[in-house]
């Protein structure tokens, strides 16, 4: 008896000790945003965040327009299929026509909340006219009250 | 022979403590994944700041129908939050990107803290004073070269602390910007973002 308590309380405090694996952001080669003439569905973009946020965050929609002003701004739709509430942090980071990356203060990373079989959505524009592309990562959202 | 005892365990227990004194580390501030804090960090300012340049971005308040770009100031950023509180850790950004995005110039002539660049003034106090025949003339500035600002970046930081419950307590912290046009007063942009925190009554967020 006295050895199967003992064993429990090793199992308990395991658990305890137990982290959740951080999943790393992989661009895969062909990872890109769509472009402005083809801009329906960017699945890698969905994959990326369905992989990392768990499988039942899902991306079905991006939608890229262009500012009276020139700023390239980008709408992110998707779906929580799960029946719990999910969080997630994403971060843009945008880039010109060269692929260079623009150094701004707004690539920094954003949280998302989105309730349990709900849609959610959210836009990001860019920091100058000169931004051509941009790749969006994600992460599990952090020092959140429940 | 105590002595000796005594010296071992005084020993041993300096060195356990000293193994248990945290090291200091560098924060990883692109990607700080640390803990929150009741008080406002840099992350709550950074959140602030994307937020707040997003929306004037997107609402095209600065676009000119002429084409060229409006000359903007910051004026008063009012901290009334009870933290010690440089309201530049807000506006020095937002600055900073709205710059960079070629739609605005800066101006560092007036500011709501005074001339961003004192030297702007400096100079010119110099000019009319009588160590002006010091410098070699035609490199002073003239009379009637700085640009007045067109529009102006204002607002406020407060806090409110309300009770959650028993052992909780939450607050919030608003921030609110305004963009107004100096010569008629009109407001064309403003947003409030609002972070909350909760955490426990006993740590005091200032």
């Amino acid at each position: 008896m006295k050895k199967m308590i003992f064993t429990m309380c090793v199992l308990v405090l395991l658990a305890g000790c137990y982290q959740q694996h951080d999943p790393q952001v992989k661009l895969q080669t062909d990872v890109r945003s769509d472009s402005l003439d083809n801009n329906i569905i960017t699945k890698p973009i969905g994959a990326v965040v369905s992989f990392l946020i768990g499988q039942n965050i899902k991306v079905n929609n991006v939608k890229e327009v262009r500012t009276p002003e020139g700023f390239l701004e980008v709408q992110v739709s998707g779906r929580n299929e799960s029946a719990f509430k999910k969080r997630f942090d994403y971060r843009t980071e945008w880039l010109d026509a060269n692929g260079m990356i623009i150094d701004s203060v707004m690539s920094k990373w954003m949280t998302v909340s989105v309730p349990g079989n709900s849609d959610f959505s959210f836009k990001v524009i860019a920091p100058n006219p000169r931004a051509a592309d941009y790749r969006i990562n994600t992460r599990v959202a952090k020092n959140m009250d429940q | 022979m105590k002595k000796i005892y005594f010296a071992i365990i005084l020993v041993s227990l300096t060195m356990v403590f000293a193994g248990c004194t945290a090291g200091t580390k560098n924060i990883d501030v692109v990607n700080d994944e640390g803990k929150a804090v009741m008080e406002l960090d840099y992350r709550d300012f950074d959140k602030a700041a994307v937020e707040m340049v997003q929306s004037m971005i997107a609402s095209g308040v600065f676009k000119k129908a002429d084409g060229s770009r409006y000359v903007v100031t910051t004026a008063k950023v009012l901290n009334d939050t009870m933290q010690r509180i440089d309201t530049d850790q807000l506006t020095f950004k937002i600055e900073q990107e709205l710059m960079n995005s070629g739609m605005v110039t800066m101006t560092s002539a007036v500011g709501g803290k005074g001339a961003p660049d004192q030297m702007v003034h400096q100079l010119r106090e110099l000019r009319d004073s009588e160590k002006a025949d010091e410098f070699k003339q035609g490199t002073l500035p003239g009379k009637g070269q700085i640009i007045a600002p067109e529009l102006s970046i204002s607002g406020k930081i407060f806090q409110r602390n309300v009770r959650y419950d028993n052992n909780l307590q939450q607050v919030e912290y608003y921030f609110q910007l305004r963009v107004s046009e100096i010569a008629s007063g009109a407001s064309y942009w403003q947003k409030e973002t609002l972070i909350g925190k909760r955490g426990s009554k006993k740590v005091v967020p200032w």
